[in-house]
């Protein structure tokens, strides 16, 4: 975390709505008020190589609750990241994580995937707002975040 | 498992040998300046264990890993000899049981190297093996349980131990299983980590109300997700639920948690325990931790239940287990007594242990003990800052001229647990302890022994004056005692703290129990309530006792705890309870934070020093530097001040563990305060604390789902893992049929 301690707390904002999709198993959840879905939150820093990050993941509209993370898909951020347990709530979750090998990813990738219990029909809306992006050396890069549904490999 | 290849079984065979020789030859030194009768006891004990033991490694054999991994055993002249070596040379140093091998001792290679061991474990989950062979309900298929392996790897630095506990479940069945693991771990463990590992994708748990929790559990399992819970039903028992294991996969679930070691008369103490001893309830208590036979959910009425193998039947659920100790100072001596451990030491501050694979099996706590380098030990305050500020914990030391200064007479009163629990090596360790203090008393001491099973009872109606009569009675008293029954532990606590006290003399009660109780919260209702002057000192008998009863009682009771395992010696215990209490201990203790800006220090009410215990302190700071903390308490008569030069920014001295450990702190004195006080706003208090700092709780939990994986079908038979009942226990005595 010294990384993150190191650079302007809030760099780059930046918000992504997205529509969850319909989810993948049709009959039981067209029934069911309650239902679970996976997000994946990717990051793009261009050219740059991504060291650490923090970013909060909320949902704007419908209810929702955090039930799980999962990390990335490059080596450098697999691990699930860490989240602020103080800052928990049923819908908002801040997580960071860092790397500070020499194999780290650049461009697009999925830095996270949330698993979220939904509960009633609507779809919720879900934001993530980047506080901070950062290379191996300490220094904020510019980022952007998007977010998808999840989907089994 | 399996082994059947010639060097293993000549291994094993070796080791026997070894054993008999070094436990001969330990037993020899032990009561070479007993008694008589000790000498007789002790013999008789030993013949016990020689015929009611099923291997018996000795206490404190060491082994070390050397190149290539080959497994080792140090021969040592005093204490473990290779067969016909020669006898220890007289005047030489006896070498020290346990200790580091200095590089002239001798090595003896005894078995093969691991990974020949590792490739005959795999056999072990096939049928005839000797593993046990489940059956599911209404299957006729006989396949092993569903927990397959646990793995713990802990890092201790400092005072401080970083533990990860890895439970590998799999599914041996041919329809979709939930698991369900009633398990142990430290009852101050701070569980601040909890992942679900499907294949190579990790899932990290998040932490919830706990009825909240549940719910998402309970959908997602309902839903046919895969999913796992984790909820603690006593602050040393924890539920690990898993849901929608299919067939034939693996599912792992991850625990971290830090938690600061013990340190007592000279060693600090890690230790893990591995087993949940079979509970008694009170009749007509529901709200406790029921002991059933395997196969048999339900029968005990209790809202926790652990399911035991029957005699004769063996889980194919085996532990591996791993301690990194960097002691940042001179490491002197490394031992357990439990367990058969390998020891590599990377530098003379730094010691790998490993358990060895020969004993594998959970059925104990793991207790592993080591001593650094230097007489005396220095208080040592450790910090942490971060976002939410400073934190510390500091390890308080006694004064050291404590232990010059002579006691007032005593009021000893010994309370022996007779329960069925206790029977056999339980209540023979805890007889030769009583044995051992009734022996140590002097003239102007009274004593008073209490049994209590089904009931109490005592013998005699008034303190004893220790007369040499007297205390052959004590001991006739003592030996005619024998385990039976139920643990109806209140009606020994109401017996003992309900004695007349004599005020001319210090009262210290002597509890000695498994601790194999359910309605622990009672027990130490009761102790709180009937206090008076007593000081409770605890001592836990047997492989798996109830460390979080004893701490507590121990706690509340302003005494301290020990433990007497199957393999240390309980003549040794008492020694070190009789120079504990046979110097005064600093009472009245108060700190002066100098400098330091300090807030929410717990625990609240700081326990009296006695001599060889130290007492952790842990708390919030703020401010920055150096600051002299003075430490005043009583002495006697006399007022006597500890100064402690610390400083705070000193991060060579910090752990980052530290705000976990403050808060599981403040949980458990917020929970000690609720088995007394009727404050409806303390369970919020907890529920809240574990929430912002991310800790399991009674209050909350931890739950994972993993919604790309939906089985189909129902969520199928859930199916418990059934354990050992712990070494020394028997099984007739202490689960229900």
């Amino acid at each position: 975390m010294k990384i993150l301690q190191g650079v302007v707390f809030v760099c780059v904002l930046f918000a992504v709505h997205v529509q969850a999709q319909e989810t993948r198993l049709d009959e039981p959840e067209a029934q069911a008020p309650v239902r679970f879905e996976a997000v994946d939150v990717y990051m793009d820093s261009k050219d740059e190589p991504l060291a650490a990050y923090q970013f909060e993941f909320a949902a704007e509209t419908g209810e929702i609750k955090i039930v799980g993370i999962e990390g990335g898909e490059h080596p450098a951020f697999k691990e699930p990241p860490y989240y602020d347990p103080a800052a928990l709530s049923k819908d908002r979750i801040i997580i960071a994580a860092f790397n500070t090998g020499k194999d780290l990813p650049a461009g697009k990738t999925r830095v996270a995937r949330f698993h979220v219990q939904v509960m009633g029909e609507a779809d919720p809306e879900y934001v993530v707002k980047l506080d901070v992006a950062a290379s191996v050396e300490g220094k904020r890069i510019p980022a952007t975040m998007t977010l998808a549904k999840g989907e089994p490999k | 498992m399996k082994r059947t290849t010639s060097g293993i079984l000549i291994g094993w065979a070796l080791l026997c040998l070894a054993c008999l020789v070094g436990c001969g030859k330990a037993r020899e030194e032990a009561v070479s300046w007993s008694s008589p009768d000790e000498k007789e006891e002790e013999s008789a004990e030993a013949r016990y264990e020689a015929l009611h033991a099923p291997v018996k490694y000795g206490p404190r054999l060491t082994w070390e890993y050397k190149e290539h991994d080959e497994v080792r055993v140090a021969g040592r002249k005093a204490g473990l000899a290779p067969p016909g070596s020669p006898p220890s040379t007289p005047g030489s140093p006896p070498s020290i049981p346990g200790s580091l091998p200095s590089p002239d001792e001798e090595l003896w290679v005894i078995a093969r190297p691991e990974a020949a061991a590792t490739e005959q474990e795999d056999e072990g989950d096939f049928p005839g093996s000797g593993a046990l062979m489940a059956k599911l309900p209404e299957t006729e298929k006989e396949v092993p349980v569903p927990l397959k392996h646990t793995d713990v790897k802990a890092s201790i630095s400092g005072y401080i131990a970083t533990v990860e506990v890895t439970q590998k479940f799999h599914n041996p069945y041919d329809e979709k299983i939930e698991a369900k693991y009633v398990f142990p771990l430290p009852q101050n463990a701070a569980i601040n980590e909890f992942i679900m590992t499907i294949g190579d994708r990790r899932i990290r748990g998040i932490i919830r109300e706990r009825e909240e929790a549940e719910r998402i559990y309970e959908e997602a399992k309902r839903q046919g997700y895969v999913a796992s819970l984790l909820t603690q039903e006593r602050p040393n028992i924890f539920t690990q639920s898993v849901a929608n294991i299919e067939p034939g996969k693996e599912i792992d679930v991850n625990i971290k948690y830090f938690h600061t070691l013990t340190y007592v008369d000279g060693w600090y103490e890690y230790d893990f325990p591995m087993v949940v001893g079979p509970r008694f309830n009170p009749p007509g208590y529901t709200e406790g931790v029921g002991a059933v036979a395997r196969g048999k959910p339900g029968i005990s009425g209790q809202k926790t239940e652990v399911q035991y193998l029957r005699p004769g039947e063996r889980s194919g659920h085996d532990i591996s287990l791993a301690v990194n100790i960097n002691a940042g100072v001179p490491i002197e001596k490394v031992l357990s007594t439990s367990h058969v451990i390998a020891m590599n030491h990377s530098s003379s501050e730094n010691v790998n242990v490993k358990l060895s694979p020969l004993d594998s099996i959970p059925n104990k706590d793991f207790v592993l003990r080591y001593k650094v380098a230097g007489k005396v030990i220095k208080s040592a305050l450790l910090a942490h800052r971060d976002k939410r500020g400073g934190f510390f914990t500091l390890m308080l030391y006694p004064p050291d001229g404590l232990s010059s200064l002579g006691r007032k007479p005593m009021e000893m009163i010994f309370v022996l647990d007779c329960s069925g629990s206790m029977s056999g090596q339980p209540i023979a360790k805890a007889k030769t302890a009583v044995e051992r203090a009734l022996r140590r008393l002097e003239a102007d001491d009274t004593f008073q022994i209490i049994r209590f099973s089904n009931n109490a009872s005592q013998l005699g109606p008034a303190p004893i004056p220790a007369t040499s009569a007297n205390v052959r009675r004590g001991l006739a008293y003592v030996r005619s005692l024998h385990g039976s029954g139920g643990t109806m532990m209140i009606e020994g606590i109401k017996a003992a703290l309900d004695f007349a006290h004599d005020p001319r003399r210090l009262r210290f009660v002597a509890f000695l129990t498994d601790g194999y109780i359910g309605n622990e919260r009672q027990i130490l209702g009761e102790v709180q309530k009937r206090l008076g002057e007593s000081r409770i000192f605890s001592f836990g008998v047997g492989s798996s006792p109830n460390r979080y009863l004893l701490d507590r009682m121990a706690k509340l009771g302003k005494g301290a705890v020990a433990y007497v395992g199957l393999d240390d010696s309980a003549g040794q215990v008492m020694d070190m309870f009789f120079e504990r209490v046979s110097h005064p201990a600093m009472t009245d203790i108060a700190v002066d934070w100098g400098g330091m800006q300090v807030s929410e220090v717990y625990p609240k009410r700081i326990r009296d020093l006695f001599v060889g215990r130290p007492v952790t302190l842990t708390g919030k700071f703020s401010g920055a530097g150096s600051a002299t903390v003075r430490v005043r308490g009583k002495v006697g008569d006399e007022t006597r001040e500890i100064a402690l030069a610390v400083n705070s920014d000193d991060t060579s001295a910090g752990h980052k563990g530290i705000p976990s450990v403050w808060a599981r702190m403040k949980i458990a004195d917020l929970a000690d305060r609720a088995t007394y006080d009727r404050d409806s706003e303390l369970p919020e208090q907890i529920k809240q604390v574990a929430l912002e700092y991310g800790l399991m709780s009674a209050y909350t939990a931890f739950v994972a789902v993993d919604s790309l994986t939906r089985t189909a079908g129902e969520y199928g038979t859930t199916v418990a893992v059934p354990v050992p009942v712990p070494e020394g226990v028997r099984y007739e005595t202490t689960v229900q049929e």
